[in-house]
């Protein structure tokens, strides 16, 4: 991965949650990595080099592009958890 | 039940007439008696619950005129008012009167209640007096209508509340709280996905029962090397009598799926997170449990569709509303993604006196970003790695698996899944005096 590469999730719009597959094939056709297809919840993930995330978006049955989110709870000692 | 002692908060010292200055206000000296359903409605049956609990003779009723409106004068020379539509009736009491008043209370089931009559007015003069008037005449409108509308039982909660809640050598304080203790079912034949950092597989508490694990982290297995996985865990899904201490978990008959989509250091991302879902609603999890977040306002559109597509597959996401407040500072924090979808479920923290929680997130005005309901979330006692075994922690996490919990058990109790399952959980919670910005509907409630 490069500087220039962002981890990324794609949400399927409704219509194409059956044909995932496809889409994932479109996906990687248009510059992205694919790592997972995920057929039951209509989600992608993987990553893109920053100068072909626009054309993710464009790919047929793509209803959004979102930057990967991270999460992190505290630490086991902390009181609030 | 509720009785009213002479020489208690509210009555004057001889149970006489005339103006007396309380607590609560001042009170006329005349008592507000609150009748059953079995006679609201009825004025004579109304007035036959009266002659027999108090020896009134004489009875004004509002339906006594064609225009339905009370004639005062009428009413000032009767012994006592009653309204039929509110089940409701105004009456003098002496001394004898109240003592056979407060002994109907507890034997006849026609007698809800007794509480003195308030003497209302509006002081504009003096802000300070008006906002204390206002508040002893909305508590005790509050008080009457739980008695009311939620049963005895729900006021018993309420009032517990006002001490605190403990917990004692049988069950922590949210299993009291949310009346987990004293529910029918136990979450048998429902599938609950505790998604967190894994569980403590060897933990004693759970040999013998059905733990599927699987991680989605990458060179890490299921077994919880955090903590806090193992704490959720125990408070949706711990045993009903655990061998060697109080009852901390609400479903203890629930099969048990653990996904570990945080890692040991606590951090996750979304491809391992999405995955876990995938995988609970595969496995035909009807309730999945994620105590995380990100302190981000706007709604992810990835989180709001996979939480609609998990209703429409029958399977409930419950997320924390987030630690980010501090209150005590002036900060009241937001809900962050994922439990700002409208689609996911947010959950907020109270404290064993049913106060919401220093740290827990308020409601993000985006569309889904409101918290929806509450559940204990400090000072949670719930099961911990060995060789701690047990551990007691704060956080809109620890809130969230009670709720979790519930809802398996709602689950059982009524055969709902998905957007109906919910709908169950939200109708039974134990409504608060706290903003529904802090707590949505207030305090989730386990079905009897």
């Amino acid at each position: 991965m490069t500087a220039m590469t962002s981890r990324i999730t794609v949400t399927i719009d409704d219509d194409h949650v059956p044909r995932a597959d496809e889409v994932a094939d479109q996906l990687r056709a248009a510059g992205m990595t694919v790592e997972q297809v995920l057929g039951t919840v209509g989600i992608i993930t993987g990553s893109v080099d920053a100068g072909q995330r626009a054309s993710l978006e464009a790919v047929p049955g793509v209803a959004a592009v979102e930057e990967e989110t991270t999460f992190q709870i505290a630490p086991p000692d902390a009181e609030i958890q | 039940m509720d009785q009213w002692a002479a020489g208690g908060a509210g009555a004057s010292a001889d149970g006489g007439v005339g103006v007396s200055r309380t607590e609560g206000g001042e009170t006329t000296g005349r008592f507000v008696v609150v009748l059953s359903n079995e006679v609201q409605g009825d004025a004579a049956a109304m007035t036959e619950a009266l002659q027999s609990v108090a020896g009134v003779s004489s009875v004004a009723s509002p339906t006594d005129y064609e225009s339905r409106a009370l004639d005062v004068r009428e009413a000032e020379s009767a012994d006592a008012t009653v309204f039929p539509t509110l089940g409701v009736a105004v009456l003098p009491a002496d001394r004898n009167r109240l003592a056979s008043i407060n002994t109907a209370v507890s034997e006849d089931p026609r007698v809800l209640a007794v509480e003195p009559e308030r003497i209302l007015y509006v002081r504009s003069d003096q802000v300070g007096a008006s906002l204390e008037y206002a508040r002893g005449y909305r508590d005790g409108v509050a008080d009457l209508y739980e008695q009311l509308a939620g049963g005895d039982e729900d006021a018993a909660l309420q009032s517990h509340a006002r001490v605190g809640f403990v917990d004692n050598d049988d069950f922590t304080w949210g299993i009291q709280a949310t009346k987990a203790n004293s529910s029918s079912h136990d979450g048998r034949g429902v599938r609950v996905a505790v998604l967190d950092t894994g569980h403590d597989l060897e933990h004693p508490d759970f040999e013998g029962r059905t733990v599927t694990a699987k991680s989605f982290v990458a060179g890490e297995t299921a077994q919880d090397g955090h903590g806090h996985g193992t704490h959720c865990v125990g408070t949706s899904c711990g045993p009903g009598n655990p061998p060697d201490t109080r009852r901390y978990g609400v479903a203890g008959g629930a099969e048990i799926f653990v996904g570990k989509v945080l890692g040991n250091q606590g951090s996750g991302s979304d491809s391992g997170i999405l995955a876990g879902i995938e995988w609970a609603i595969a496995n035909g999890c009807q309730v999945i449990s994620m105590s995380l977040g990100a302190d981000v306002r706007q709604v992810s559109r990835a989180y709001d569709a996979v939480g609609r597509r998990a209703l429409e597959a029958g399977s409930l996401i419950i997320a924390a509303a987030g630690n980010n407040a501090r209150r005590s500072a002036g900060n009241p924090g937001f809900v962050g993604i994922p439990a700002n979808s409208p689609s996911i479920a947010a959950v907020a923290a109270v404290d064993s006196r049913f106060r919401i929680a220093d740290f827990s997130a308020r409601s993000n005005p985006v569309r889904g970003g409101q918290v929806d309901i509450a559940g204990p979330g400090v000072a949670v006692f719930s099961s911990w790695p060995m060789p701690r075994r047990y551990n007691t922690i704060s956080g809109t996490s620890m809130a969230t698996p009670h709720v979790s919990g519930i809802a398996a058990l709602f689950c059982q109790a009524t055969g709902k899944t998905g957007a109906a399952l919910w709908s169950e959980v939200t109708r039974a919670a134990l409504r608060l005096n706290l903003s529904s910005a802090d707590v949505g509907v207030g305090l989730a409630q386990a079905p009897q």
